[in-house]
């Protein structure tokens, strides 16, 4: 995404920042775009950010893709399934609060229900050879899966530190392979693993930040450090790549 | 197994990690620890989860179906929905948050980690499954068709239940 694109990003995501909701859709109308859309989204999440996608963007044009990408964005930084939190984002946008409860429980309630069923009717036949045999054969390809989506979800960040230098790159394979060996070799409580490479993460990146205020090389830099927040043109090209790699993955994604 | 610890693991789980998949090293942990739950059971609730509309995340519901049926189910869903209500400060703290270096640092990091321990949970699972000449084809060939971006998640796991039926059948 051109930086051009970015910057109109960002410049619209100010105003809808607050609790207020741009548009008023009722709870009714909420409900029922999400039970639709809950009810067809066989085939896991990318179904279903799809549709979500489809029938906010293009079928109704009450957001822009790129506000969709930047939710999305945000919503990987929250505990728990970024659908859902992209769902009570954007419920809570168009109906406030009762439109983000809406909102969910028109995903959920649906799926949740088909999904409760499905897995009912499975233990029916579990005992059965021929579903044994299948379900040896389902469980390799969810695993594949499983991989290519971890692949997908580190991509983006190991590029996003390959940006920042060698040294970020380096730190960043090291988290992603240690975690994976630490748990083999060590079996620690996960919750552990998680937070302490979370914490040396975010001392790696403060101490980047301050060597680069200290250090500074460009204009860019300079003006960074006197007006984090300023916005200007230099600060744009310089977080730009970054966000913009996140966004062309989730739209890869979603336009598949 | 008592209802409360059993929301508690699957509430603690969701909310310690992000993205639908994310939940699954902590709870592979805990559930298997207190032996309320299978490595047959995770591999049965991944492969249901894949298939049924929703988030993938929605795995959980099936395992929390698995192991401790309607009323499992039920508390899987009321935990799985709370941790996300958060985006609702997230989205309001964002312009704060999202400039502080130690805040982007420590969101990578802990993506980071959950994708290295995700693998090797995976792993895990292929093993119990029983780990053959036909799982490693099949677990490639369905990481290459979903390379292609074309072959619909339903149809690949449908393709394998095939080639299961055929190997092992």
């Amino acid at each position: 995404m051109p930086d051009p694109d970015l910057a109109a990003t960002r410049s619209h995501a100010a105003p809808m920042k607050g609790a207020r909701p741009d548009r008023r859709v009722s709870a009714w109308e909420l409900l029922q775009i999400w039970s639709v859309l809950s009810v067809q989204s066989f085939g896991g999440g990318s179904a279903t950010l799809f549709l979500i996608h489809r029938a906010f963007v293009h079928e109704r044009g009450w957001m822009s893709s790129e506000e969709l990408t930047e939710g999305l964005a945000k919503c990987q930084i929250v505990p728990g399934i970024n659908l859902v939190a992209l769902t009570i984002l954007i419920g809570s946008r168009l109906g406030g609060p009762i439109g983000a409860a809406v909102s969910v429980v028109g995903l959920l309630l649906p799926s949740v229900g088909i999904t409760v069923l499905m897995t009912a009717a499975f233990t029916e036949v579990r005992d059965l050879p021929q579903a044994q045999a299948a379900l040896r054969g389902v469980v390799p390809a969810a695993a594949g899966l499983g991989v290519l989506l971890s692949m997908q979800m580190a991509l983006p960040l190991l590029q996003a530190s390959r940006r920042e230098g060698r040294g970020s790159l380096v730190l960043s394979g090291a988290l992603l392979v240690g975690s994976g060996a630490v748990v083999l070799i060590l079996n620690p409580p996960v919750v552990l693993i998680l937070l302490a490479v979370g914490g040396i993460a975010a001392v790696a990146a403060r101490s980047r930040a301050q060597r680069g205020t200290e250090v500074p090389k460009t204009g860019a830099a300079l003006d960074d450090a006197a007006h984090p927040r300023s916005g200007s043109a230099e600060d744009e090209s310089h977080i730009g790549p970054t966000r913009s790699s996140g966004s062309d993955s989730q739209d890869d994604r979603w336009t598949r | 197994m008592d209802a409360l610890t059993f929301f508690w693991l699957f509430l603690k789980a969701s909310l310690f990690s992000t993205g639908g998949m994310g939940n699954l090293p902590i709870l592979h942990e805990d559930l298997l620890g207190r032996g309320w739950a299978t490595e047959q059971n995770f591999a049965e609730a991944l492969a249901v989860g894949q298939i049924s509309p929703g988030p993938n995340g929605l795995w959980v519901i099936s395992l929390g179906y698995l192991t401790a049926g309607w009323l499992g189910s039920a508390l899987a869903c009321i935990a799985i929905t709370i941790p996300p209500m958060l985006i609702v400060f997230i989205d309001r703290l964002h312009r704060r948050v999202e400039d502080r270096e130690e805040v982007k640092g420590f969101a990578r990091g802990l993506a980071l980690a959950v994708t290295g321990v995700f693998v090797v949970v995976l792993w895990g699972l292929l093993e119990s499954n029983g780990l053959d000449a036909g799982a490693v084809l099949i677990a490639l060939g369905s990481i290459g068709l979903g390379l292609t971006g074309r072959a619909p998640v339903f149809v690949i796991l449908a393709l394998a239940a095939v080639c299961g039926v055929f190997l092992y059948g």
